[in-house]
């Protein structure tokens, strides 16, 4: 820098704030003294930045940090910061553990012990129960009826072969007595069923031949004294008045529901 | 300086260790300080409070981060000139927004405010004695945080660099700049006024 060379603002700032080098502080300090142009406008600007802002903030009392602190309190979040490291002080053993250690042994046998005896005072009592409730009498445990499937199909076979039977038997013969009294008692109940559905379906040619075969199986089951001649002629006789044998026979050819309709029924005669 | 800094590292250690409460005695030590140079920077005393907080919930949170032999107090002063510049930010961008909205609700592009003051601004500034208030609205937020931090705060090229995280000579030009605008402004408010 020369005499003739002028200082730049930014030169001139860096004087203010006293940031420029030692030896060109000097250097410009000196051309400050000899050029007059300079000195006034570094005067201008020492001027500007004196009396540009003097800003000062407002005071704040002693408490402001505690103030401060219940805000940033509030606001921070619940964990401390994690440390980088904080070691886990080392175990060892000490003298004194031996007591805590033959404490928590002592426990441990005092409640296994405890568990032993309840577990054999449970056991036994079990027994007891046991004995006394093999000592009472058993109630009769209720017995399921027996319930067979019928098919109207079958029904009507079986109703037929029946009345061919009795038809053909001999009023002279005692040996044909139980076998059809048995077979009666063992239609009656799927008779009954498939009368009743005939009635509720209004097949009025089936209802009424399987009512008159209702008749016919009552009479036969439950004839006072077993079948003798004149029961039996009697029997054969309302039968044939009657057609049964034809209208069975009708019934179990003609009707298209004879395999499809199933029943469940109880069997010894009740539904 | 000495003493404070050896109680500022014994209490960083217990804060560290979980004693959270610890950290109150740092707030209470270092809140003034941070204050004024809020203030400086914001020129506003709620935003200057929100600076502090927010610089002290930063350094809790960073508080791992801080190497032990650091002091403190500059720790935390840098991390407080970096709230404020945020604040300033903000502040312009919501200027920008408010005017934008102003001038053309159905334009979405954000306009960025013409900070100069208009005559009766002036007239009332200059009554009271807030030219340099004024001139400073000219500076950027890195602009007027590098003044503040010159002019104010005393800090030198170095420590400015660092707070700002930026090269000394960038520093030390951002500085120059800042006294430069602020000077026009002040020579126009002169006259108006």
């Amino acid at each position: 820098m020369t005499q003739t060379e002028h200082l730049n603002t930014e030169v001139l700032v860096e004087m203010y704030y006293d940031e420029a080098a030692p030896g060109q502080h000097e250097s410009a300090r000196k051309h400050l003294q000899d050029c007059a142009e300079c000195a006034t406008a570094y005067r201008g600007l020492e001027n500007d930045l004196k009396t540009l802002w003097t800003l000062e903030a407002p005071e704040r009392g002693e408490d402001y940090g505690a103030q401060m602190w219940r805000r940033v309190a509030m606001a921070l979040p619940a964990a401390a910061p994690s440390p980088r490291s904080v070691p886990r002080p080392a175990w060892k053993w000490r003298p004194w553990m031996w007591m805590g250690l033959s404490y928590a042994a002592g426990c441990a046998v005092l409640a296994s012990s405890a568990f032993y005896v309840g577990a054999r005072w449970e056991h036994r009592q079990h027994l007891k129960r046991e004995a006394a409730r093999a000592a009472e009498p058993q109630p009769a445990a209720p017995q399921k009826p027996k319930v067979v499937v019928v098919v109207l199909g079958d029904h009507l076979d079986r109703s037929e072969r029946l009345l061919v039977e009795l038809k053909h038997a001999d009023p002279e013969s005692s040996e044909q007595d139980w076998p059809l009294r048995d077979e009666a008692r063992g239609l009656l109940a799927a008779n009954q069923v498939f009368r009743d559905d005939a009635e509720k379906s209004g097949d009025e040619t089936m209802a009424q031949a399987l009512d008159k075969l209702q008749q016919l199986l009552e009479e036969l089951a439950n004839q006072p004294g077993g079948l003798n001649a004149a029961s039996l002629e009697h029997l054969q006789q309302q039968m044939a008045n009657e057609g049964l044998l034809f209208k069975v026979r009708v019934l179990r050819s003609k009707n298209p529901l004879r395999d499809a309709s199933v029943r469940v029924v109880a069997n010894g005669g009740k539904v | 300086m000495g003493n404070m800094g050896q109680d500022d590292r014994t209490t960083i250690q217990a804060v560290l260790a979980g004693d959270r409460n610890a950290y109150g005695s740092l707030v209470i030590r270092h809140s003034r300080m941070l204050f004024r140079l809020a203030y400086r920077m914001t020129g506003n005393e709620a935003d200057a409070d929100d600076v502090v907080q927010e610089a002290f919930l930063r350094g809790f949170q960073k508080l791992e981060t801080f190497e032990a032999r650091a002091n403190f107090g500059t720790w935390i002063y840098r991390i407080a000139v970096h709230c404020a510049l945020d604040k300033l930010h903000s502040r312009r961008r919501e200027l920008a927004r408010q005017v934008s909205e102003e001038n053309d609700p159905e334009q979405d592009a954000v306009q960025v405010a013409d900070t100069a003051p208009g005559p009766e601004q002036l007239t009332f500034s200059a009554e009271i004695g807030t030219l340099g208030e004024l001139a400073m609205q000219a500076l950027t937020a890195m602009e007027r945080t590098a003044f503040v931090l010159r002019h104010m705060e005393d800090r030198n090229t170095d420590e400015i660099a660092a707070a700002l995280n930026v090269a000394p000579n960038t520093a030390k030009q951002t500085v120059y700049r800042a006294v430069q605008k602020m000077r026009k402004r002040l020579a126009i408010l002169r006259v108006t006024a």
